[in-house]
């Protein structure tokens, strides 16, 4: 009877579709760090709101519960503004993560709500040009460099079937990083800290089977 | 002898003795009247004539092809736009008993059929236009001939154009001065001009309208030959060039008038015209100078260079559609030249207009300075110098460009021991089509009493004007057609202005916003918006009026023109609508003043003065709008002229009250020079003494030698007044214009001062102390100059404004100087302990004594807008900037650090003198440069070409260099070192 019993349920697996496939676009905005100068003139620091493209594949083990591998690309700038002044540098990040997702309803639903978290890692890389004198240089160093930052994630989303195979995304989520210290350096030498939110909504479209 | 030597030898006796010849002559047997291009058929149509035909040259092969005969005397012939047809007119003007041979022949140059119609009247000209009809103007009317239909339609009739009758006199035979009349198209075709004797016209071809003007001139209005821009809005007619209104806005200077000798052609997309138009009113055709091209700028004819010809040439000029080579009527016949191609010429010139010698207090000796002739097109051709000038003496006479020459002068042998003397240097490239110009040899032999630090401005230098609302005063260069603008604080040129031919003198309006300039050879006056230094609208003249002189009154500006008349006139200007009127009268007085006439206006706007040569003086009283006062007192004036703001004048060596009576006379040398400021007035006189003038008393304060003599008006330069003499707005300093460009005198240059005292001595490069030898040294005082002056002359001169330094008494170059600083370069001759003098006017410094270590490098650290502390001068290859914290360093990154006081070097360079490119002098002790404690891998150190005492080192980061926000960067030399902290990022 348990060897029916888990072939009924392998079966039921086999029948149901089991694995997604999708791209996405969007866009997110970046929460910012408050640096010092030397003489205790603040300014903000971060990155500003970017446009973002995604993909991933996600696989659903059971019924409510399944997974996905993410990598997202997003075309930023870094943004250091203080006074009224606004210095920026071109830049972009690349995100790979793993969520576990939380589904409610089942993969036949045509309607399915879901939350999920995860964590992964996220490259920033300053592609700005650097200028021999940046405005707000008191505060930080804007910089052509690269910096892998550890990466946490969560958010929730909804799934619609829109045919029989096709299903449309939309979600929203959160990537949280620690701050890129070497991208947007501050100028003192002190390592900011804290973290650095991304919070994204994305739309796409997915291929399951 | 070295092969080298022989080689030039060889050159230089193989060659012929004069310049090389641009352009080839194609002779045709004739005299050639006017020429046709016709490109699709790469054909010249000659009008031959005298040999009554039009020879078909090559453009390929530069030979006669074919002729056509024709009727007798072809004398113009135009091309229609499509190529299917040359229309020859006919000048066969022969009086009674014999017949008139008046004729037009149209060729259909795809059938070659011809056509010959008989005209009424003489036909002086023909021109195509881009309606495909030809304009014909004949002594009696303008007629406009369809090819197509063999209509000639009237356009309108022209009365008293009188035109030449033959047969005339064998000596009169060129058909330029037979047929007396020139046309010339615009490039777009829509604009026709002809030049008579008597008329000048416009034809305007779309619209079909015609413009004649008369007109009158003296000397004839030579070359017979008109050449036109693209779009006809400048036209070269005879010596003038004239804007479409017909305003003659530049003409060339002195023109002989000859009509049959010389051409012009307008290159409009050099925008330069190729030119000759010889000089001199009272030349003669047996006697004429060997013929010369000119290039000159096609907005104000300013001379760009001379190119040697072949033969004269002798009428129209015409250019290729790609601009690269113009034809041209010539004594035997046509002249190719391929004038696209010039730049590939041999064209020999000098490298510098002036070279400037300099001995001063602490070097008396022999001086050399350094010559350098090259050739434009970059081929090696040989070259020779002369001088007449004793105590001269060159490294090599003759040469092959490239090439440098010392040049070395004895003071000793001067004509003269103090002051400047000047001297001309000759250069002789007989393989040059390029003439080359002269070179002038300034030396000044300054006596350590002469105040004043000489700034070589090289040409003929005419007026002098300090701005009175910003830090700047304005030259006149004359031979340049330039307004140079000069800081008040740093005397560099920060700009030029380009005036029309010949400026006179310069005038600012009382608002302060404009400069006005007047011309003797434009019947225009240029004007210039002083905030942006930009040229604006010129003021137009009437015809024949050439403002000399300009000065603005707070009411009226006025200028004093030259005019083509029996008398000269006194013009106002009405700066808003560009033009100038003369006046009926000048109050009670007739309106004819003396060609030589100076207008000055008081600093007050007031009044203005009109001082001119024959004696006569007026006043123009603002106040009243009119002449109020003319005096005659003396025979002739001339020399300094000013006004002041309390109504007192000088003019010469009179002080005239508000009346323009001389209340005073100053005696001694004529007074070259005068300015007010004020109630300061200063007086500058020949041979170069300066004195301050008590305006109450008139008697003059410490009369003061000055290191040059001043410039000063004669009756061979034209202009027998001067302004040599400014008081600068902030009154920091006295600019007196002298031989060799301009003197600073500081504002007290006649005040006692005291001697200099150096405290201290410290590396330029980071003021730190140490020093090694051919560092570049701050000497740090008091006294240590009476005013401040950078130079960027190459070598350093060894005297600097008035200072001179010595090092174990050897003259020291330097490169700034100031009251409280000097930098300078040490020699590199010298190590250990040295003892350093410093002279000025104040007298001698005391002994500085300094320890001179092997080396002692030092970065040279930069003031940069926008960060805090100054930077060290350590530039990154990967962008070409400045390392700092927003532009760091990355590993891998080769770097470029600038210092000085790294040693010697081989091979060895003198101090003063730029360090070679080829081969590169590396520093005999090298060093170290560590990042991080990682040594980095050294390309170079040594010193940075073309600098004087700079030395650079080129590294690579190393990868394995530590990266942060403070790594320290460590060069160490010799024992000595320094250091501080990059940013190095992966």
């Amino acid at each position: 009877m348990k060897h029916f019993c888990l072939f009924w349920v392998f079966a039921a697996s086999a029948w149901a579709q089991r694995w997604e496939m999708g791209i996405g676009a969007g866009a997110g905005v970046y929460t910012s760090q408050t640096l010092s100068s030397a003489g205790g003139a603040k300014a903000s620091a971060g990155l500003a709101p970017a446009a973002a493209i995604t993909a991933h594949i996600g696989q659903d083990m059971y019924r409510r519960f399944g997974g996905e591998v993410r990598y997202t690309w997003q075309m930023s700038q870094l943004k250091l503004s203080s006074g009224g002044q606004d210095v920026r540098f071109g830049a972009q990040s690349h995100a790979v993560e793993y969520d576990a997702m939380i589904h409610f309803g089942g993969v036949e639903a045509n309607v399915r709500p879901y939350v999920m978290f995860g964590g992964g890692m996220k490259l920033f890389q300053g592609t700005g040009a650097e200028q021999v004198v940046q405005p707000l240089n008191q505060f930080a160093y804007l910089t052509q460099t690269s910096e892998w930052k550890p990466m946490l994630s969560a958010g929730a989303g909804v799934k619609y079937r829109v045919g029989r195979k096709a299903l449309f995304r939309i979600e929203a989520r959160d990537q949280m990083t620690p701050f890129p210290g070497k991208l947007i350096a501050p100028s003192n030498g002190q390592a900011p800290g804290g973290w650095l939110h991304d919070f994204l909504i994305l739309a796409g479209l997915s291929y399951s089977f | 002898m070295s092969r080298r030597r022989l080689w030039i030898l060889l050159t230089l006796t193989a060659a012929p003795a004069a310049a090389a010849p641009f352009g080839r002559v194609v002779p045709l047997g004739g005299q050639v009247s006017d020429i046709a291009l016709d490109e699709a058929r790469q054909v010249l149509y000659a009008a031959n004539f005298t040999a009554n035909r039009i020879d078909v040259v090559s453009l390929g092969s530069a030979s006669l092809q074919t002729s056509y005969n024709v009727a007798a005397q072809p004398g113009s012939l135009s091309l229609s736009p499509d190529g299917r047809w040359l229309v020859v007119t006919h000048f066969g003007n022969f009086e009674a008993p014999l017949a008139a041979r008046n004729a037009l022949t149209l060729i259909d140059l795809t059938t070659n059929g011809r056509q010959t119609f008989v005209m009424a009247n003489p036909p002086l000209g023909v021109q195509f236009g881009i309606d495909g009809q030809a304009l014909v103007i004949t002594s009696k009317e303008f007629l406009l001939f369809d090819p197509v239909t063999g209509v000639l339609q009237l356009l309108g009739t022209l009365e008293n154009l009188v035109a030449n009758v033959l047969p005339k006199p064998i000596g009169e035979s060129y058909p330029a001065n037979l047929v007396a009349a020139a046309m010339g198209v615009s490039g777009d075709g829509r604009w026709i001009y002809c030049l008579t004797d008597s008329y000048r016209f416009r034809y305007e071809v779309l619209p079909r309208r015609m413009q004649a003007l008369g007109y009158t001139s003296d000397p004839t209005m030579g070359p017979r030959a008109v050449s036109v821009n693209f779009d006809g809005t400048l036209l070269a007619t005879g010596w003038t060039l004239r804007n479409r209104a017909g305003n003659n806005i530049a003409q060339y200077i002195n023109p002989a008038g000859l009509l049959s000798v010389g051409s012009h052609a307008f290159d409009w997309r050099r925008n330069v015209i190729y030119s000759q138009v010889p000089e001199g009113k009272e030349i003669k055709l047996t006697a004429l100078p060997p013929p010369v091209l000119s290039v000159v700028a096609g907005d104000n004819l300013e001379l760009i260079e001379k190119i040697e010809l072949p033969e004269n040439l002798a009428g129209r000029s015409v250019m290729s559609a790609d601009g690269q080579a113009m034809y041209s009527v010539s004594d035997s016949g046509v002249m190719f030249l391929p004038v696209g191609r010039l730049n590939e010429e041999r064209r020999v010139t000098a490298l510098e207009e002036d070279v400037v010698f300099r001995a001063n207090s602490c070097d008396r000796k022999v001086q050399s300075g350094e010559l350098r002739i090259a050739d434009l097109s970059g081929r090696a051709t040989a070259f020779s110098l002369s001088t007449a000038t004793p105590g001269i003496r060159f490294s090599t006479t003759a040469g092959v460009t490239p090439a440098t020459v010392r040049v070395t002068v004895d003071p000793n042998a001067m004509p003269s021991q103090s002051g400047t003397v000047t001297a001309t240097v000759t250069i002789a490239a007989p393989d040059s089509v390029r003439i080359p110009d002269p070179v002038r040899l300034v030396i000044n032999l300054k006596d350590p009493d002469q105040r004043g630090t000489v700034v070589n401005v090289p040409g003929k230098l005419t007026d002098l004007l300090a701005d009175p609302a910003r830090d700047r005063f304005y030259i006149l260069r004359q031979d340049k057609n330039k307004v140079l603008v000069f800081d008040g604080s740093t005397y560099q040129r920060i700009g030029e202005l380009r005036t029309q031919q010949t400026p006179w003198q310069m005038a600012i309006t009382m608002d302060r916003r404009y400069m006005i300039v007047g011309h003797d050879n434009a019947q225009a006056a240029s004007v210039f918006d002083l905030d942006t230094l930009e040229k604006l609208d010129p003021i137009v003249f009437p015809g024949g009026h050439y403002p000399r002189s300009i000065a603005a009154s707070g009411r009226a500006i006025l200028a004093a023109t030259r005019v083509a008349g029996p008398k000269h006139k006194i013009d106002r200007v009405d700066l808003v609508a560009r033009t100038a009127s003369e006046f009926a009268t000048l109050g009670p007085w007739e309106n004819s003043i003396d060609d030589n006439t100076a207008l000055v206006a008081g600093a007050n706007g007031s009044s203005i003065l009109a001082a001119q040569a024959d004696g006569n003086l007026l006043l123009y009283n603002a106040s009243t709008d009119s002449f109020t006062i003319s005096r005659r007192d003396v025979e002739k004036l001339g020399g300094a002229y000013a006004a002041s703001s309390f109504d007192q004048f000088v003019v010469g060596n009179a002080w005239l009250n508000s009346s323009l009576v001389t209340t005073r006379r100053f005696s001694g040398s004529a007074s070259a020079g005068f300015a007010f400021s004020g109630a300061d007035a200063l007086r500058f006189t020949a041979p170069g003494v300066m004195e301050r003038i008590d305006p109450a008393t008139g008697s003059t304060i410490r009369p003061t030698r000055i290191a040059e003599a001043p410039i000063e008006g004669s009756e061979a330069s034209g202009n027998v007044f001067s302004r040599s003499t400014a008081i600068l707005a902030s009154r920091k300093a006295v600019i007196a214009l002298t031989v060799s460009g301009f003197t600073v005198l500081p504002w007290d240059y006649d005040a006692s001062t005291a001697p200099p005292r150096i405290d201290r001595v410290v590396n330029s490069a980071d003021g730190r102390s140490g020093a090694a030898p051919g560092a570049l040294v701050s000497l740090l005082g008091s006294n240590l100059s009476p005013i401040n002056l950078a130079t960027n002359e190459m070598p350093l001169p060894t005297a600097l404004g008035e200072s001179c330094l010595t090092v174990n008494g050897a003259p020291t170059p330097m490169i700034f100087v100031s009251p409280t600083q000097i930098n300078a370069q040490l020699p590199f001759t010298m190590e250990g302990n040295v003892t350093m003098v410093l002279r000025t006017p104040g007298g001698v410094s005391d002994n500085f004594n300094l320890t001179v270590a092997p080396a002692a490098p030092g970065v040279f650290r930069l003031n940069v807008d926008g960060l805090p502390d100054p930077t060290p001068a350590i530039y990154n290859a990967r962008n070409g900037g400045l390392a700092t914290g927003s532009n760091p360093l990355k590993r891998g990154d080769s770097i470029v650090i600038y210092l000085t006081g790294m040693g010697r070097t081989s091979p060895a360079v003198e101090a003063g003198q730029p360090a070679p490119a080829d081969p590169l002098s590396v520093v005999d002790f090298p060093p170290t440069v560590s990042l991080g404690g990682v040594e980095l891998p050294l390309a170079f150190a040594g010193l940075a070409p073309g600098t004087a005492g700079v030395y650079q080192i080129n590294a690579i980061v190393s990868r394995s260099s530590p990266v942060g926000m403070n790594v320290p960067l460590e060069i160490r030399q010799g024992g000595g070192g320094t250091s501080f902290s990059m940013r190095v990022i992966e």
